[in-house]
């Protein structure tokens, strides 16, 4: 039994048939993950489209003060950091931290917990020092080179070693903590595994019985503690004698010239630093070209367009505002360019073609002897004669001198229909866009007005077998505004296209020129459509 | 039923082709989660990642090679994945190792402390030395793999292999101490 072998024998030995059943509930996991990953694509869009309005509100209401405290916290942690360091007199690791944080995603700092900030400084001061290590190991190979720069280089590399050895203790003790937890939730799991396969395979383990094993467990559990508390030990022993090891290699006198001068380094790390800022600074300017690219985005869309009024009405004259409305649902499309102005925060406008159309139900209508035409219409010559009635009659009040008489009621054949008005923009949105999710797949706000030009205008009348152009609505105004508020959803899929669907509500503030019945219009668009970033 | 019939069943989005798929393999692949994760925790969840993993991807799996070698690339590629996303952690200067053979005596030594101190090897120690050892990478495949030098990846798995040693060796301290007492 007591052969000596290679480790790597022994491990692909007792691994080559390791198989180990996991619990069912990973399963369960599983087809929970794939079900929902079908599910999830037809259910979020209603189920997103009725969050809308909760969602406007809060995300209007929060999405400015997020914007300006974002800025506010992150300046406050650098600075804080640096200051406190600066304080342990550690003038140059202060300044690596710093810069590194700068040249990190900056938007992250103000929610790194403490593990992982240790996590960057440590790896911060590993690299610095990889790259002193070269530049040392070089410099001792040419030792003609000049001794102020090695006694700099070395001092610099000291002050990452000291740096780095409180950052190691502390990390191996991070580390210390969180292996006793994870060892503890393991336990039970491996040992149920270890009951189970020993009960299993009986070649194995032929002579055990399960009293044994619960021993066995026991003493590797005791063990399992104390290796642990050996761990950190010997973690923190190795560092010191590399440290020891490292400073053998360059020469004696470079490590004399070190204690020297590492009272002055501050001067000769601030050169350095400048060096290493405008690295900084070129990387920077770098990634904000990088961003610049695709602050343009082109987009275009297709929508179907509901009209609705949030109070019944009649713009076009004040009997048929109780009749019933039915709003149809026509198609709008439109072109746009939208400029990011930060990452989360763009500014788009375009042009859109929409139409919108509603009918007036129940009406009635005939051809009368006089001139009778509707409030705000404008008729057409052949359709001056036209007489248009509500069903529901509005009023039972004295007959003026238009209404039919007695005899005209007699012979005219009233015919029944509806009434369509048709009123065709061009609108130019000026909407912000905030983003609230941005990656592949985002979520945004928009917000915005909408200028609407007057291109078709018609009020026509449709029975069973006629569609007879009456004429247009004198009331509507040529220019007039929207407010738009809407939630858009987008997905890109190459590197620069994104797929989007934006439901958008666009309240309709003057269609009208006189009162219009207290018709009140809206659109509710779903407005979907590709967009290319460049 | 045949391999082949099932992976195409599964190809059809068939969810019984797919869990007789993961009863069939689900002990292998957890086996590498096992070798490859810190704990037995994060072993379940890789294996459940992966696994999703593999049925996304198993449309590309094209009958060519053997289908045990395809799935285990794909959850050793997913483990690599979960890990490349964090930040490793080392202790030592990466380019100073010594390449040492280690000799240990081969006692019985239960598997499950074999795993156990595997996980519990740095990040990069353990994926390295399981790559190497257990799954027969080269070093200039696992460079690749880890974007590391090959420098670092002989490095990291000399220093993986004496942690290992050291831990055996207190573990067979410990026993032979133990043993006494308890008798």
């Amino acid at each position: 039994m007591n052969e000596r072998k290679n480790i790597d024998r022994l491990f692909q030995e007792k691994f080559k048939d390791f198989e180990a059943k996991p619990v069912d509930e990973v399963w369960g996991n599983i087809e929970a993950q794939l079900d929902g990953r079908k599910r999830r694509r037809i259910i979020p869009i209603w189920w997103k489209l009725s969050g809308v309005a909760a969602i406007f509100l809060l995300g209007f209401l929060i999405s400015k003060s997020i914007y300006s405290s974002d800025i506010k916290a992150e300046n406050s942690v650098v600075e804080k950091r640096t200051f406190n360091k600066s304080e342990k007199g550690n003038p140059n690791t202060v300044n690596k931290n710093e810069s590194k944080s700068r040249s990190g995603v900056p938007v992250q700092i103000p929610i790194i917990s403490e593990t992982e900030l240790n996590k960057t400084e440590h790896q911060n001061s590993e690299g610095v020092q990889k790259q002193n290590g070269s530049e040392a190991r070089t410099l001792n190979s040419e030792k003609g080179k000049s001794f102020v720069v090695t006694a700099e280089k070395n001092s610099r590399k000291t002050t990452n070693y000291s740096s780095k050895s409180s950052i190691a203790g502390r990390k191996s003790s991070d580390e210390y903590i969180r292996k006793n937890k994870s060892t503890g939730k393991d336990n039970f799991p491996i040992n149920q595994s270890t009951s189970k396969k020993f009960q299993n395979q009986i070649t194995q383990n032929t002579k055990i019985t399960e009293n044994p094993i619960v021993e066995k467990q026991i003493v590797h559990s005791d063990f399992r503690e104390k290796s642990i508390d050996k761990a950190p030990i010997s973690a923190e022993k190795e560092n010191i004698s590399l440290d020891d090891l490292k400073r053998n290699d360059n020469s004696k006198i470079a490590t004399t010239e070190i204690e020297k001068k590492v009272n002055d380094t501050t001067l000769k790390g601030s050169v350095a630093n400048n060096v290493l800022e405008e690295l900084l600074n070129e990387k920077e300017s770098k990634s904000k070209q990088e961003s610049k690219r695709n602050r343009w985005q082109l987009n275009s869309n297709v929508a179907p367009v509901f009209l609705g009024s949030i109070s019944n009405g009649s713009p076009i004259d004040s009997t048929l505002a109780k009749n019933s409305k039915s709003f149809n649902t026509n198609v709008g499309f439109g072109i746009g360019v939208s400029y990011a102005v930060t990452k989360k925060l763009s500014v788009r406008t375009g042009l859109n073609k929409v139409n919108m159309s509603y009918n007036t139900n129940d009406i009635l209508f005939f051809t009368g002897i006089q001139t009778k035409t509707l409030k705000n219409l404008k008729p057409t010559a052949s359709s001056a004669m036209i007489h248009v009635q509500s069903i529901v009659l509005t009023s039972p009040a004295l007959p003026s001198e238009t209404e039919l008489l007695p005899f005209e009621n007699a012979i005219v054949n009233k015919n029944s229909g509806y009434l369509t008005q048709e009123m065709g923009y061009l609108e130019m949105p000026v909407e912000m866009t905030y983003n609230l999710v941005d990656k592949k797949f985002g979520i945004q706000i928009i917000g915005g007005f909408s200028t609407l030009f007057l291109q078709d205008n018609s009020i026509r009348i449709i029975s069973a077998d006629r569609n007879t152009l009456l004429g247009e609505a004198k009331n509507l105004n040529d220019v007039h505004f929207s407010s738009n508020l809407g939630l858009g959803v987008k997905y890109s899929f190459f590197k620069s296209f994104e797929l989007s669907v934006e439901p958008t509500v666009k309240y309709q503030l003057n269609t009208f020129r006189s009162d219009a019945g207290n018709f009140k219009p809206y659109l509710f668009g779903i407005y979907s459509g590709v967009s290319y970033k460049f | 039923m045949d391999l082949n019939q099932l992976i195409n069943d599964c190809k059809n989005n068939d969810r019984k082709a797919q869990e007789q798929l993961y009863r069939l393999y689900s002990p292998k692949l957890f086996a590498i989660c096992l070798k490859y994760s810190r704990n037995y925790i994060e072993a379940q969840d890789n294996l459940q990642d992966g696994f999703i993993l593999i049925l996304k991807k198993i449309e590309q799996y094209a009958f060519k090679g053997s289908f045990d070698g395809w799935l285990k690339r794909v959850m050793i590629n997913n483990v690599l994945q979960q890990y490349r996303t964090q930040t490793f952690l080392s202790l030592v200067n990466e380019d100073v190792w010594e390449d040492c053979e280690i000799e240990i005596d081969d006692e019985n030594i239960s598997l499950e402390y074999l795993l156990k101190i595997i996980q519990e090897l740095p990040d990069r120690y353990r994926l390295v030395f399981n790559l190497y050892v257990n799954d027969d990478y080269s070093h200039g495949e696992i460079a690749e793999m880890l974007s590391i030098n090959v420098g670092t990846s002989k490095s990291n798995l000399s220093r993986a292999r004496m942690i290992l040693k050291e831990k055996i060796q207190q573990y067979k301290n410990e026993e032979s101490k133990t043993i006494p007492s308890t008798k």
